[in-house]
């Protein structure tokens, strides 16, 4: 049994076409089911909690890589299979999964590989499948409890990445990836990038304020200090053939 | 045993870039770039490479090093030690085998393979000595 969530923005016109054509070939693949829609009055986890009761054996995220993270953090337990059907050309995890867009996703969907997957933990209660970034300005970082960096100067990015669509180093090691990147800007010279980059189990980023962080395109405001590490729980995917993981 | 490649660079497991400055002890299983500052120690079972512009106050213990920057501590290398010809080490240093560049400084003892290598000394008080007779008129004719 099925239940497909549908994001918000797919009521667009533009989506119709792609919408009608994923659901006439998943009717082909008779792995139809029911249908929800993200929505900001809807509360979607208890409705979630509601269809687990009732029995349903895989959740299916229509949408974009934003809907699938929105999704990752509303699902209570992670037993369930998730499998994605990307409308986008962009998405960075639809390629990490190996999964092909519109209804070619549900040829996927119906092949069923299921791997599990580190998920990365922020504070041990949100949770993000790629990578996040924020300001490296003013901040320290604790990795491991052994040692501490320090940032110095102005114009550093740090990213914190589970799995990287650019470099794929893992599937399940439990490590989170730390780059910072510092841009040296001189007056009437090119921006020169240096990088730093550390592999680390834990991570504790402390500052004098709130951090701005960024996963998939949403911008989250979090109070410091923030703990991130891998989630001792593991994400059920359905993947694909042609997968990096 | 750093050969600028991009298949070296994702083989690396830690870089530490210039503007960056670690303290505390650094142990990895991987190899290791220091292009910025350490303070503390650090530990790696495979190689090290400390760049020009790196300054390292720390116990360094690693498989290889390729150092070019500025090391104050003690160097303790299980496999080969090179240093370039813009390497500073304020520290002992122990290795099996070492490459220094003209121009390298070094400030400290320096140690090599271990005492097994030593051959024993022989007991010079004990051995006999060798008597030369003076020579005769007819020998010398």
């Amino acid at each position: 049994m099925y239940y497909y969530i549908y994001d918000n923005y797919l009521q667009e016109k533009k989506y119709q076409g792609a919408l009608s054509k994923i659901e006439s070939r998943l009717t082909d693949l008779g792995i139809n089911g029911k249908i929800t829609k993200l929505s900001l009055f809807k509360n979607l986890q208890k409705n979630i909690n509601e269809e687990i009761s009732r029995g349903i054996k895989t959740i299916v995220v229509v949408g974009d890589d934003r809907t699938l993270n929105q999704v990752i953090n509303i699902v209570p337990s992670f037993s369930i299979p998730l499998a994605f059907i990307p409308v986008t050309t962009d998405s960075k995890i639809a390629k990490i999964a190996g999964i092909p867009y519109n209804e070619e996703a549900c040829n996927i969907l119906s092949t069923r590989i299921i791997q599990k997957v580190d998920l990365g933990a922020i504070n041990n209660n949100y949770y993000f499948f790629t990578y996040l970034e924020m300001p490296g300005d003013n901040v320290s970082v604790n990795c491991d409890n052994n040692y501490y960096i320090n940032i110095e100067g102005k114009n550093n990015i740090i990213t914190i990445s589970n799995i990287n669509s650019d470099k794929i180093t893992k599937k399940e090691d439990s490590q989170i990836e730390l780059t910072i990147k510092h841009i040296e800007k001189k007056f009437l010279k090119a921006p020169k990038e240096t990088f730093s980059y550390f592999k680390v189990k834990k991570i504790n980023i402390t500052s004098d304020k709130s951090i701005p962080i960024l996963i998939v395109d949403e911008k989250r405001i979090i109070k410091n200090p923030i703990k991130l590490s891998i989630s001792p729980k593991k994400l059920n995917l359905i993947v694909g053939k042609n997968r990096l993981i | 045993m750093f050969k600028e490649n991009p298949a070296s660079v994702q083989e690396t497991d830690t870089i530490i870039g210039p503007s960056v400055k670690v303290e505390g002890d650094f142990v990895t299983e991987g190899n290791i770039i220091v292009e910025g500052t350490i303070c503390g120690t650090i530990k790696t079972s495979q190689n090290l490479k400390v760049g020009p512009g790196a300054k390292i106050f720390a116990n360094v213990i690693a498989e290889n090093a390729l150092i070019a920057g500025e090391v104050q501590g003690n160097l303790n290398v299980s496999g080969k030690l090179e240093l370039t010809a813009t390497a500073k080490i304020f520290g002992d240093i122990k290795t099996a085998t070492i490459s220094v560049a003209s121009g390298a400084i070094m400030n400290g003892k320096c140690s090599m393979a271990d005492n097994k290598a030593k051959a024993a000394r022989p007991e010079f008080s004990k051995q006999k000595r060798i008597e030369l007779k003076p020579q005769t008129n007819s020998e010398q004719e």
